[in-house]
């Protein structure tokens, strides 16, 4: 095919038009199918966190100690990682803040679970909450679901 | 006529195939394609400058959320995070010289304003502005509203 030719056929308003109707219509069912099909398959366990994810967002909010600190960067829910991560900066050593986050985590009913090489977790109602120590130093905290880890 | 229409649809199938790739890949397989960094998926910086200040706002120990939500359009500059709370046991006026010493005390923001006459405290600060507005009493229950219009 030679350009006037791909000129001919795709550059003109009739297949402009035609294009942009199959395009939304198309785009619209791709978009509700796979969403649909996610929600019945394989989200079906989260379902409830994704109707009202305000318990990860009030878990969040809530685990914060009074200590001076720069969030520096955070993530929310996605399919791929359905969790709320924070990554923050914070003036005392990482030891002495993890105190205090062990202190706010058992003071809101959380419960010990696990300790890892850089990690600790705590689980409350479905939800774990991470204190990651990462390598430049900073904290990231991770407020995620517990059919996640099984 | 016809061979033009059938263009077009063919054309729209296409793009509304590589964009639903690319929106279903983005949010359902993550960051990495084969362990390859293809994707950043933390929030821009004045979305983390609304978290930040969303949680540097503390309430009351006697409070709950009643609900919380976020309001902003994808690829929309203009987003807010609210909440609604519950406190027990203070009267609005209690709440609102209590948010305000908060405020004030911690420096979180650069202009702060109370207005008792509108049980408002309005505050601001480089690309992150909002209101703590009481919206009921007995039980006092009050909009924490921050966020950036555009």
């Amino acid at each position: 095919m030679t350009f006037k030719q791909f000129c001919n056929k795709y550059c003109n308003g009739i297949t402009f038009i035609s294009g942009f109707i199959s395009f939304v219509l198309i785009y619209y069912i791709m978009i509700n199918f796979i969403l649909n099909f996610l929600n019945l398959f394989l989200l079906s366990d989260k379902q409830p966190y994704i109707t009202n994810n305000i318990p990860m967002l009030n878990e969040w909010y809530k685990v914060y100690p009074d200590e001076k600190h720069e969030l520096i960067d955070l993530r929310t829910p996605l399919f791929s990682d359905y969790a709320i991560n924070s990554k923050y900066k914070y003036e005392k050593p990482y030891d002495e803040i993890v105190e205090e986050y062990k202190k706010i985590l058992e003071k809101e009913n959380w419960q010990f679970l696990q300790k890892g090489e850089n990690s600790i977790t705590y689980v409350k109602d479905g939800l774990l909450f991470s204190i990651i120590k990462l390598p430049d130093g900073f904290l990231q905290t991770k407020v995620w679901l517990k059919c996640d880890m099984e | 006529m016809k061979q033009q229409i059938i263009s077009g649809i063919k054309l729209g199938f296409v793009i509304a195939f590589l964009l639903t790739s690319y929106v279903m890949y983005d949010g359902i397989w993550g960051p990495t394609f084969f362990g390859i960094q293809v994707q950043e998926y933390s929030q821009p910086v004045y979305k983390i400058n609304i978290f930040e200040s969303f949680q540097d706002i503390r309430d009351p120990e006697n409070s709950k959320w009643i609900t919380a939500k976020s309001v902003g359009r994808y690829g929309s500059p203009s987003f807010y995070l609210k909440r609604i709370v519950e406190v027990e046991n203070m009267s609005s006026e209690e709440v609102l010289e209590f948010y305000y010493k908060e405020l004030k005390n911690k420096k979180l923001f650069n202009n702060i304003e109370l207005k008792k006459d509108d049980d408002r405290i309005l505050f601001s600060k480089f690309r992150v502005e909002g209101a703590i507005i009481v919206i009921k009493e007995n039980p006092t229950t009050i909009l924490v509203d921050v966020g950036r219009m555009s």
